[in-house]
């Protein structure tokens, strides 16, 4: 249940909140944390597909955010702007990771199988459980795939299918042009259809 | 100038229009397999949003 003070604290702008931080209050952050970290952890989770590891790199993000949040200028919105610092510490991280070659790229949970073939012919009135599984699976083939997309590759995929980002929307959190977004597009889909193209042609 | 692949992404995307549409189709070599690939990869978008809307209500239950 909200109190007063956090319904108020609610109706504040972003742009006060980012002032009141810059003054070095950090319940004005708190409150900017408790907004957008859900999102953050969202985006995360989809690039790293490790809960915990999501958890850790919010965090990290976060306090990332909190040690520049004096530089922030508002050129951008806050939310552009935390979602480059989280971009920038979730590919330092998956690049690290890929060097060492260390440990799987999904959670032990996410398990991979096989698209029965015969799950088209069962009747429709029938195969709700069914096709609950075929969901399942079809979803787990999809983070599988672009588990496979390099790290920068993941990051434009997840924010322009998913957050439905524009291009220099990407471009601005990623650092990058807007060609550079567009061409990375292109080879990350390219490799997703053939990738997922029993996938896509079944369903 | 933009490259083929920003073009091609562009295109994808329902970003080219006027002249510059119709000189991108008209520089496709087969325009058939070319619209058919961007149905397929506009499907492969959809699956996409399917699955991870479902895993951030998963998410967001988890945090709430």
């Amino acid at each position: 249940m909200q109190t007063e003070a956090t319904l108020a604290q609610s109706d504040v702008s972003d742009v006060d909140l980012v002032k009141r931080c810059q003054a070095g209050e950090t319940e004005a952050f708190d409150e900017l944390v408790t907004r957008y970290r859900t999102r953050v952890f969202g985006m995360i989770y989809n690039m790293v597909h490790s809960e915990q590891d999501a958890w850790d790199l919010a965090q990290e993000s976060f306090l990332k955010a909190w040690k520049s949040i004096g530089r922030f200028r508002g050129q951008s919105s806050f939310y552009t702007w935390i979602y480059r610092i989280v971009m920038n510490v979730t590919i330092d991280w998956l690049r690290k990771k890929q060097v060492k070659g260390g440990g799987a790229e999904f959670d032990d949970a996410i398990q991979l199988r096989e698209i029965d073939p015969a799950s088209k012919t069962v009747p429709k009135t029938e195969a709700l459980p069914h096709q609950a599984m075929e969901r399942d699976e079809i979803r787990a083939r999809i983070e599988k795939a672009i588990g496979q997309l390099s790290p920068e590759h993941r990051a434009v995929i997840l924010m322009k299918e998913i957050d439905e980002m524009q291009y220099h929307e990407i471009a601005e959190a990623l650092g990058c042009s807007i060609g550079t977004v567009m061409s990375r597009l292109f080879y990350a889909r390219k490799k997703l259809q053939s990738l997922l193209r029993d996938v896509y042609e079944n369903v | 100038m933009k490259t083929f692949e920003e073009k091609w992404t562009a295109w994808l995307d329902d970003q080219l229009s006027g002249r510059e549409l119709s000189e991108f189709e008209a520089s496709l070599p087969d325009k058939a397999a070319a619209q058919t690939e961007r149905a397929d990869a506009k499907k492969l978008g959809e699956l996409a949003v399917e699955a991870r809307v479902e895993c951030a209500f998963t998410q967001e239950r988890r945090i709430l």
